[in-house]
Formats: structure tokens, sequence, C-alpha cells
């Protein structure tokens, strides 16, 4: 099977640098994809690779480095033409890609972690031809599910974290493992009727409002929505009558940082998130990703998460809602203000039960 | 000790479901205070508070169960059932002894007696107290206790966000609650008196 594709190969070769004019200047993909588009393409000696050499072009032109306009040779930079006369028109003793020539600054990041030690490679997580784009745009679910989930089983320890699952779904792994990660606490729109999260144009439409989000509801242009602007936008959303939840969750912010990942020291203090004054629930951001995969955010005060509208969200003690406390307050003073009433009154006239007393044992 | 002119009114399952109940909620109240506002309060570390505060929780559900185990067993759950023909003249006049009498040297309305425990104001308080509100103070602590397992119980009582509103605002109401309760109880015919029948079960008449 293999020996015969490679004949094909070699033969359509062929044909090709006839074809072509002259020896092949730039390297396209599609030239690679001559031979590897097929499924049954297998290399002889893989020891610790795959030994497929099949690439899915359509995955990888939906992948973020295709959007951004790298090719196969920008990573795999040891082929830098294609001898169109050999068998195998490239050297098959190629240096494995070296993310680092791009991403210079996750390297570093990455390499102080447990899992450069544990040589746990950049591609070891990321689909190295099909890269999501992950920066703020999955939820803590999908990061999960596509990364951490893979190789940890996180529900088998944590004991000592009460309702465990309850964080995991929705604190970020890495906003505790990645402690000098900074965090902001992410708002999205999920759509309950369709098990979704609306994208930007989805939202901007459904509010049937015209100009930025910004502009619309940053009301006194301080360029954060507040709490009480984020309650008009709360507001907003039920008179269109959305059928969404707003959700929020705790997301490491974006860039290398949260690739360093340590083996001991990751948050285990309760109140650097449970307080009043927690700095996690400083910042926050609201998706408004469009719908060609732009990643926008609208930011946002992270203590609007106490807003009502926010239903399913409660992370004690630093998003209690004041006004509960207020009322409460006010029940406590009231109560003591009778308490001590009542009792002052009976002091003041105990006199008159006492003559009241003396009179009647007359 | 004589009892000629005391009556039993608070039976052994009685007394100890109060105590229980009331050294629970004391502690819930001091560790739900220590947990909503962990960054105010240091007397007890939040994880501390939590663990503390699961527990009594669940000890208090099942204190609540011998409550009412013991009065719809022994049928005496009508103590708590107003007589609805005479409820509302009692009332005022209990509210106007509270209010007024009790200054004058005027003698309570009510006579505790087994059958006969609680006032008119007493009645309407606590059938409020034991059918409304602690159920829904302990139906909502058992949420909170696992909110992915009860989730669909919490979608119903309209997200967690309301269920912990409503956990919170009875929080407040027990917490001022208990410091009435006990003002009131010391309104008996002596300051100690009340307390002391809820330890021996026997109320002096007078
Ligand atoms: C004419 C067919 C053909 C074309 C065109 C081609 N390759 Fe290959 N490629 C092969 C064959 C055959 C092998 C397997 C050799 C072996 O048996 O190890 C291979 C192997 C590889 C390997 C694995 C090398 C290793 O170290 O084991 C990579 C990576 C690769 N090709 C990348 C590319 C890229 C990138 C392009 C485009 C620039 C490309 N190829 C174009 C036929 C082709
Ligand atoms: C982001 C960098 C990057 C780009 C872009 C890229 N590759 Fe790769 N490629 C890799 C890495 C990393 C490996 C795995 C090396 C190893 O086996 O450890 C690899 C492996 C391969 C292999 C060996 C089989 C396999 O899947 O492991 C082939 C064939 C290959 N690439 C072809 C291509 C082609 C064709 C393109 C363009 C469509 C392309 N690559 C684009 C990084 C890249
Ligand atoms: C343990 C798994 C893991 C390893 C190993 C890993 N990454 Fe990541 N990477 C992630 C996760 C998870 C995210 C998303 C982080 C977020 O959104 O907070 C991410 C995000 C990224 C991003 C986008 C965010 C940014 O940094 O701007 C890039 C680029 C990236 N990784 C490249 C790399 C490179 C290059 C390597 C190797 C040095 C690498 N990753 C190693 C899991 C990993
Ligand atoms: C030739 C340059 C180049 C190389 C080599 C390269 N990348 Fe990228 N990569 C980019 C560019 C450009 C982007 C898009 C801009 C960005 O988000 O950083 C990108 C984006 C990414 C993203 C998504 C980041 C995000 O914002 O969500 C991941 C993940 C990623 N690369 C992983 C890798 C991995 C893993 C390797 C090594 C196998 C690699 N890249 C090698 C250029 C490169
Ligand atoms: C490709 C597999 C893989 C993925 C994906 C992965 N890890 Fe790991 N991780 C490892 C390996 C291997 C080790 C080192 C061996 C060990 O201790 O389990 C490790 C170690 C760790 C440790 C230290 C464990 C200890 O016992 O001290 C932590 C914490 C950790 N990983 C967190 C994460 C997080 C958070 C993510 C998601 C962003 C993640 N890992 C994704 C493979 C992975
Ligand atoms: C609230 C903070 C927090 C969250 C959220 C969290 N962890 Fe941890 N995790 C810890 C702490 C603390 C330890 C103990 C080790 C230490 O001190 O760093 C630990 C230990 C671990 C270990 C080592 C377990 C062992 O057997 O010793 C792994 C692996 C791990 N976590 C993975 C994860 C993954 C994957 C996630 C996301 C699903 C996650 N953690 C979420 C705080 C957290
Ligand atoms: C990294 C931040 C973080 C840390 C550290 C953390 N938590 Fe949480 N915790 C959260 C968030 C966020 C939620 C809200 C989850 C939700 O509503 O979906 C939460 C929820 C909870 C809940 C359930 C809330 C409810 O309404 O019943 C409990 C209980 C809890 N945390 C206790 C603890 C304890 C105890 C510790 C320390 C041992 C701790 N947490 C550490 C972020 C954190
Ligand atoms: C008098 C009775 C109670 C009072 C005064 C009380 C008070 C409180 C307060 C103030 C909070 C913090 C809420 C916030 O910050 O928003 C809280 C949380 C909580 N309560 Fe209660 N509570 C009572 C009974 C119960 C019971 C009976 C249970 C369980 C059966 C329970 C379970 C919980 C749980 C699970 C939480 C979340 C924090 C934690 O896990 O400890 N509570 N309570």
């Amino acid at each position: 099977m293999k020996k015969k594709s490679l004949l094909v190969y070699g033969l359509s070769a062929m044909f090709l640098s006839f074809a072509l004019p002259g020896p092949v200047a730039a390297v396209n993909n599609d030239s690679c994809m001559e031979c590897h588009s097929d499924d049954s393409l297998e290399r002889d000696a893989s020891a610790g690779h795959s030994a497929s050499l099949f690439v899915d072009i359509e995955q990888f032109n939906a992948s973020v480095h295709n959007f951004d306009e790298e090719s196969c040779v920008g990573c795999h930079t040891a082929i830098e033409e294609l001898d169109w006369d050999s068998d195998v028109p490239h050297s098959v003793d190629l240096p494995n890609p070296d993310c680092a020539e791009c991403h210079d600054e996750t390297v570093p990041a990455w390499a102080g972690s447990v899992h450069a030690e544990a040589d746990v490679s950049c591609y070891d997580c990321h689909n190295y031809h099909a890269p999501v784009q992950v920066a703020g745009r999955l939820s803590v679910a999908m990061l999960q599910e596509e990364f951490c989930s893979k190789c940890h089983n996180a529900s088998e320890s944590h004991d000592w974290l009460p309702q465990k699952e309850v964080h995991f779904r929705t604190v970020q792994c890495t906003v505790c493992h990645a402690p000098q990660d900074s965090s902001h606490v992410q708002f999205r729109l999920y759509d309950v009727t369709e098990n979704r999260y609306l994208s930007g144009n989805e939202i901007m439409n459904g509010l049937q409002i015209s100009g930025s989000f910004m502009a619309n509801f940053d009301t006194d242009g301080d360029g954060v929505i507040s709490t009480a602007e984020f309650q008009d936008f709360g507001e907003k959303l039920r008179e269109r009558n959305f059928t969404t939840d707003i959700r929020a969750e705790l997301n490491s912010d974006d860039g290398p940082m949260s690739h360093q990942i340590v083996a001991k020291g990751a948050i285990n203090d309760c109140e650097i998130c449970h307080s009043g004054d927690s700095a996690i629930f400083a910042n926050g951001r609201l998706e408004l990703t469009s719908d060609d995969g732009e990643v926008e955010f609208a930011p946002v005060d992270g203590k609007a998460a106490s807003n009502y509208y926010v239903e399913d969200f409660y992370a004690l003690s630093a998003t209690r809602v004041t006004l509960l406390d207020i009322i409460g307050a006010l029940l406590i003073i009231g109560g003591f203000g009778v308490i001590i009433l009542h009792s002052g009154a009976k002091k003041f006239t105990k006199p008159l039960r006492e003559k009241r007393k003396a009179e009647q044992s007359h | 000790m004589s009892h000629e002119n005391m009556e039993y009114v608070h039976p052994l399952p009685v007394r100890i479901w109060h105590w229980v109940n009331a050294a629970g909620f004391v502690l819930l109240v001091l560790t739900g205070f220590q947990i909503r506002f962990a960054e105010s309060l240091g007397y007890l570390s939040f994880d501390s508070a939590v663990t503390i505060h699961n527990w009594v929780g669940i000890i208090v559900v099942f204190d609540y169960f011998l409550w009412f185990l013991y009065y719809f067993g022994s049928g005496k759950i009508r103590i708590y059932y107003p007589d609805l023909a005479t409820f509302i003249p009692r009332m005022i006049r209990q509210a106007r002894y509270y209010g007024y009498g009790i200054f004058i040297g005027d003698e309570n309305p009510h006579h505790m007696t087994a059958e006969n425990k609680f006032n008119a104001m007493q009645q309407k308080a606590y059938i409020m107290l034991m059918f409304v509100m602690v159920p829904l103070q302990l139906i909502t602590g058992l949420c909170l206790l696992d909110i992915i397992d009860y989730s669909d119980l919490i979608a119903k009582m309209g997200g967690l966000k309301i269920v912990d509103t409503i956990h919170v605002f009875l929080f407040y109401f027990f917490a001022i609650f208990m410091c009435v309760h006990a003002y009131l109880a010391t309104l008996g015919h002596t300051a100690t008196a009340h307390f002391i029948a809820m330890f021996t079960g026997w109320e002096e008449h007078h």
C-alpha cells in the first residue's frame, strides 16, 4: 500500500516538475498537500512520532495559524525547497518545529513549569496542526476538556476544597495553579434554549442597538461597565426577551503566564477569593467576540458578578449583595431598638407597678 | 421538689429539640457572619467557618425532624394551631399586655398549661417559624451544601442568587429573632423562670 502510493507520488511529482517552470522557489501549502493529503501515507521509522503522515488541511485551514497566514514551512523551516525529482522531495530526518521561533514569550513561561520538567511540550497540549484560538475565547469547561482533563483527573485530589466540582466548573485550573498570572471575571451570555454562548454580533443585533457596546452602556464614559451600568444591560436584555443566562467564571488573563504551572504553591487560601475585598473580583470583562472570530471584550467591574441578573453565580463573601446587608442591619437595629425601649420602659415604670402591688396587698 | 404549683409543660423531646436548636442556631449565626463578612471578621478562618456551618446545619436539620416527629406523632401539634374563633381578640389582648399592661403590673392574659402552651402572639409567630421560616432556611441551606446536585431544585426556586438571598434574609431574621426571643423569655414572673422551665420541663403557676 505504502510502496504504491510512494510510486504514485513519485510519478505525480515528476509530472509536476515538468509542468512547473524551473526549480520551485516559494513552497506553498498546496504543494505539501500533493502528498500529505493522502490518509494512507505513512513513514518507515516513526519512533516517538505518529506513523501517519496525513495532514487534515481543512482543520489546518480553520486553525489560528492559517488565519494568521502561517504556512507549513513557517514551522517546518528545515524544508526550504521541494526536490520534485526524488521520491521524497525533502529530507526525512527533519528537526522538530520550534514553537519558540514565534511564541518567544510563551516558551520561557512554560520553561519553569512542572510540565517542562515532565517533558510535556507545547504540542502535547496544543494540536500542532490545528491549534484553536484559546485566548479569552474558551469557557472554563471547554478549556478543561480541551487541555487539563485529558491528562489529569482533578476530582481525585482537592479533597480539602469543599464543593470542588463547583470550583472546577467556575474557576479555571490555572487561576489557582499559575498563581503568578493575574485573572479576571469573564461574563458570557449563554443561550439556554440552544445550549451555546452568544457571539458579540448576536448580542448587539438582539439588543437592537446601534453603535458600539461601550457607547451604549458605558454611560459615564469611564471606559468600564460599572455595576450600575451592568444592571442597565441586564434590564435591556430582559426587555428584548433574551433567553440567555449571564454566566460568570474566573479565568486567567491572556498571555503566556498561564503556562507557568507550579508543582507546589497553588492558591489554597480561601480568602484570596472569598472575601469582600478580594482582588480576584476587581476586574472583569464581557465577551463580545464577533462571528468571524475577532476577539473583543467590554471591560466590566468584576463586582458586577453580584448582580441578580447573573443568576447562578455566588462566590461566598466576595459577591454578596450589599442591599441585602443593609436590610439585615435595619432588621437588627429595629429588633434591638424594641428590646432597649421595652426594657427601658419597664425600668421606668417599675415604681408604678410597685405602687399597684402595694395597693393590692392592702 | 414539690410540684404542687408546678405544671409539666415541656416534655423531654421538646427540651432536647429546643436546646440543640438554640445552640445550633447560635453557632450557625456566628459562622454565618464569618462566612459572609470574611474580610472584616476574624474569629474563625473561612475554611473552619464553612466546615462548622455545614455540620451544625445538618445536625439542626435532624433536630427539626425530631421536633416534627414528636409533635405530629403525639398529636400535640394542636398547640401550634390557633383557635380561629378567638384568635384575633386574644392576639389584641396579648399585644396590649406586652405594649402596656406589663408596665403597669397587669396580669398576663395567657396562662401557660401543657395543652395551651403558647399565647396568641406566640402561636402566630411560632406557626410561621416552624412551618415556613425554619423549613425554608433548612431547605435553602441543604441546597447550598451541594449546588450541583441540587441544581434542579435551586433552579425551581429561582437560581443560586435567590436561594442565597432567602438564606441570608432569614439569617438576619433569626439573628435578631433569637435576641428578641431571649428578651421575651425574661418577662416571666421572674427573669429566669422560663429559662429554668425549658431545662426542667416544669413551669410554676401564678
Ligand atoms: C512528493 C510527495 C511529498 C511532498 C510534496 C511533501 N512530502 Fe513530506 N513526506 C513525503 C513522504 C513520502 C514522507 C515520508 C518519508 C518517510 O518514509 O519517512 C514525508 C515526510 C514528511 C515529514 C516527516 C519527516 C520526518 O522527520 O519523519 C514531514 C514533517 C513532512 N513530510 C512535511 C512536508 C512539508 C511541510 C511539505 C511541503 C513543504 C512536504 N512534506 C511535501 C512526501 C512528500
Ligand atoms: C505551528 C507549526 C506547524 C505548522 C504551521 C505545520 N506543522 Fe507539520 N508539524 C508540526 C509539528 C510540531 C509536528 C510534530 C513533530 C513531531 O512529530 O514531534 C509536525 C508534524 C508534521 C508531519 C508528520 C506527521 C505528523 O502529523 O506528526 C507532517 C507530514 C507535517 N507536519 C506536515 C505539515 C504540513 C503539510 C503543513 C502545512 C499544511 C504543516 N505540517 C504545518 C508543526 C507544524
Ligand atoms: C499543559 C498544557 C499546555 C502546554 C504544555 C502549553 N500550553 Fe499553551 N496554552 C494552554 C492553555 C490551557 C492555554 C489557554 C490559557 C488561557 O486562555 O488562559 C494556552 C494558551 C496558549 C497561547 C495563547 C495565549 C498566549 O500565551 O498568548 C499560546 C500562543 C500558547 N498557548 C502557546 C504555547 C506554546 C508555544 C507552548 C510551548 C512552549 C505551550 N503553549 C505549551 C496549555 C498548554
Ligand atoms: C511562524 C511563526 C509561528 C510558529 C513557529 C508557531 N506559531 Fe503559533 N501562532 C503564530 C501566530 C502569528 C499566531 C496568531 C497570533 C497569536 O495569537 O499569537 C499563533 C497562534 C497560536 C495559538 C493561539 C493563540 C491564541 O491567541 O489563542 C496557539 C495555541 C499556537 N499558536 C500554538 C503554537 C504551537 C504549539 C506552535 C509550535 C508547534 C506554534 N504555535 C508555532 C505563529 C507561529
Ligand atoms: C499532555 C498531558 C498533560 C496535560 C494536557 C496537562 N498536564 Fe499537568 N502534568 C502532566 C504531567 C506528565 C505532569 C507531571 C507528572 C505528574 O506529576 O503527574 C503534570 C503535572 C502537573 C501538576 C503537578 C502535579 C503534582 O503532582 O505536583 C499540576 C498542578 C498540573 N500538571 C496541572 C495541569 C493543568 C492545570 C493543566 C491544564 C492547563 C494540565 N496540567 C495539563 C501532563 C499534562
Ligand atoms: C481553588 C484552587 C484550585 C483549583 C481551582 C484547582 N486546583 Fe489543583 N490543586 C490546588 C492546590 C492548592 C493543590 C495542592 C498542591 C499545591 O500546593 O500546589 C492542588 C493539586 C493539584 C494536583 C496534584 C494532585 C496530587 O495528587 O497531588 C493536580 C494534578 C491538580 N491540582 C490539577 C488541577 C486541575 C486539572 C484543575 C482544574 C480542573 C485544578 N487542579 C483546579 C488548587 C486548585
Ligand atoms: C480561586 C478562587 C477561589 C478559591 C481559592 C476558593 N474558592 Fe470557593 N468559590 C469560588 C467561586 C468563584 C465560587 C462560586 C462558584 C459558582 O457560583 O459557580 C465558589 C464557591 C464556593 C462554595 C459554594 C458556594 C455556595 O453558594 O454554596 C463554597 C462552599 C466554597 N466556595 C468554599 C471555599 C472554601 C472553603 C475555600 C478554601 C478551602 C474556597 N472556597 C476557595 C472561588 C474560590
Ligand atoms: C439559623 C440557621 C442558619 C443561619 C442563621 C445561617 C446563616 C448563613 C449565612 C449568613 C451564610 C452565608 C451566606 C452568604 O454569605 O451569602 C450561610 C451559608 C450557608 N449555609 Fe447557612 N444558616 C443557617 C442554617 C443552615 C442550615 C440548616 C444549613 C444546611 C443544612 C446551612 C447551610 C449553609 C451552606 C451550605 C452555606 C454556604 C456556605 C457553606 O458551605 O458553609 N445553613 N448560612
